[in-house]
């Protein structure tokens, strides 16, 4: 039995002759919390918008449930239960903090083509539990554009997390957070598991080596490695060409 | 005064207007207020692209004009007792404004969707200059075309036959465009809170970001798009039957423009700037035009400083003042 939900087979993408992505090669298996690490450059952000259909390969193909979503839209995708968040949040600024949750719940319930009933009067209640799920229920009624920098990732999280994804691909959510900010996440990361697959992309070593169940190295758009994250972290090569000789022991 | 106190307001005062008109002795204000009611409407649906959508169309008055040829040809073709030579099957037009404002929307609407589908997958100043580039199309098509006028146009004997109203009484003519213009305001206004307007809504502020919550933008936009050109198409309806007549001119860049600049003075982040912008463009323009003729370069300054110091235009400015 085959458990991989996701799997990339020769990804490529160049921008302007640059290979951002280079023959990239993954497999995520059910439930895991999949570690992507590499440095600045190495096409992380283009591997997470080649995955939610955002960007099309040059070559290579994309498998969900081992069908080839290589050619599905974005939109589409999400359908599938593949949602993913930005490395700078995107959410809808001139909204209040319920109403992007509302938007989100509307989709989830596809009945976006009605044009009479007020959309704001529906799934108030769900979408205030959401919010009070990451702590932002006091925010609820505030402009999504008044929220500072770390509780707008919260919010990206509630929006997209209202779609019950069943893949989440996470590009580097805990950046640009204070400390409590990126604790609290990394617990919902960590209640998070086993119900939704992640590809957590993340340049904090520690939280990336806490939570992945396995970690693949991404070096110049190349995958140099992939494994459990003691195997990382005592791989040469990895250490050579990313860690710089740190000490990782998990 | 809260937005219904407000709304009830100025229904209030535009159902007084004939008989404002009439008090001060002056019964062409009506007509005046007519033009606005109709420009309101065609600026309300711009206004509904641009401040609600996020689209900036440079070519509004394209489907303005078809309303409006709408209307000459199946008057011309009735008057005749001709058939329409591109139609499938023969008909000879129309006369009834039941007929032939409901075909002004539905063919501005069906241009609009074809414009729409050709246009909406580019963004800002493609998008613009798309839209520009299918008005102008249309207008050179219609100048082509001397079945229709060309570049004279069509002059209309008839008005549209509506019926309890009598098209050729400024009082009747007035009502209709009134009431049809508070209608187009309150669909609009349904729509724009509605699921699918938040959609639009949404797409204007973050578009990848809707896309990946699992919307097909493209087919939301096209259909706001194709919206706001029925109901420009229908306005311009109403205004080939005020000038009895239709032609290019109707269509040119500089008409689009001009419904830019009212929405510009009116503001694009209520419904009802549109409306205020046409009122205040008309005014202004029926007012200078007393002084001199070169009114326009005194609006050209007016408009300078609302942008400049009216941010929101004259509904941004009101609200402003009242919080
Ligand atoms: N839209 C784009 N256009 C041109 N170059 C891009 C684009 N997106 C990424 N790149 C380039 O591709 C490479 C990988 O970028 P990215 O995927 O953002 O890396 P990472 O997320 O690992 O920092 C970089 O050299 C970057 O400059
Ligand atoms: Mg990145």
């Amino acid at each position: 039995m085959s458990s991989k939900l996701l799997e990339v087979k020769g990804l490529s993408k160049a921008f302007l002759g640059i290979k951002a992505n280079d023959d990239v090669q993954l497999s995520i298996h059910a439930g895991e919390v999949h570690g992507l690490i590499g440095p600045n450059g190495a096409g992380k952000t283009t591997a997470i918008s080649l995955l939610s259909g955002e960007l099309r390969p040059d070559s290579g193909q994309v498998f969900m449930d081992g069908k080839d979503i290589t050619n599905l839209s974005a939109w589409r995708r999400i359908h599938m239960g593949l949602a993913r968040s930005y490395q700078i949040s995107r959410i809808f600024p001139d909204m209040t903090l319920l109403q992007n949750v509302q938007v989100s719940l509307q989709i989830a319930h596809g009945h976006s083509f009605r044009f009479v009933a007020p959309a704001f009067g529906s799934h108030g209640d769900e979408a205030l539990a959401m919010l009070a799920k990451l702590g932002l229920e006091d925010r609820a009624h505030d402009l999504a554009s008044s929220l500072a920098h770390g509780l707008r990732r919260e919010l990206e999280l509630a929006v997209i997390l209202a779609r019950k994804p069943r893949m989440l691909l996470l590009d580097e959510p805990m950046a640009g957070m204070g400390k409590t900010e990126s604790i609290r996440i990394t617990q919902l990361l960590e209640q998070l598991r086993g119900q939704v697959t992640m590809l957590l992309v993340e340049h904090d070593m520690d939280v990336v080596f806490q939570l992945a169940d396995r970690i693949s190295v991404l070096v110049q758009g190349h995958v140099v490695a992939t494994g459990t994250p003691e195997d990382i972290a005592k791989n040469p090569q990895v250490r050579a060409a990313y860690l710089g000789g740190e000490d990782h022991d998990g | 005064m809260n937005k219904l106190a407000l709304a009830s307001l100025m229904i209030l005062l535009g159902l007084a207007v004939p008989h404002l008109a009439e008090a001060v002795g002056d019964p062409f204000l009506t007509t005046m207020a007519t033009r606005m009611a109709i420009m309101g409407m065609a600026v309300a649906s711009l206004g509904f692209l641009v401040g609600f959508a996020g689209l900036v169309s440079f070519g509004h008055a394209a489907f303005f004009g078809i309303g409006a040829y709408v209307v000459a040809i199946l008057f011309k073709h009735h008057s005749e007792a001709s058939p329409i030579p591109f139609l499938p099957f023969a008909w000879e037009g129309s006369l009834s404004g039941m007929v032939q404002l409901p075909l002004a929307f539905i063919a501005s609407f069906l241009f609009a969707l074809l414009v729409g589908a050709l246009s909406l997958r580019t963004r800002g100043v493609f998008f613009i200059m798309i839209t520009l580039a299918f008005a102008q199309m249309l207008y050179h098509f219609m100048i082509s075309l001397p079945d229709y006028g060309g570049e004279d146009g069509l002059s209309i004997w008839e008005r549209s036959q509506v019926p309890g109203l009598d098209l050729y009484n400024d009082y009747d003519f007035y009502y209709l465009c009134f009431g049809l213009l508070v209608g187009v305001l309150l669909l609009l206004r349904m729509i724009i809170h509605s699921s699918f307007g938040v959609i639009i809504r949404a797409a204007s502020q973050d578009e990848a970001r809707l896309a990946t919550l699992g919307v097909p933008v493209f087919r939301y936009r096209l259909l706001a798009f194709a919206l706001a050109g029925g109901i420009a198409g229908l306005s311009g309806a109403l205004a080939a039957n005020l000038y009895e007549f239709s032609g290019p001119g109707l269509m040119h860049w500089s008409r689009s423009g001009e419904m830019l600049v009212m929405l510009i003075l009116g503001g694009m982040g209520s419904l009802f700037g549109g409306v205020a912008g046409a009122i205040m463009f008309i005014g202004l323009e029926e007012i200078l035009a007393g002084w001199t003729e070169h009114w326009a370069l005194i609006l050209g300054p007016i408009l300078i400083m609302v942008v400049l110091f009216a941010h929101g235009g004259l509904m941004g400015f009101f609200s402003r003042g009242r919080s």
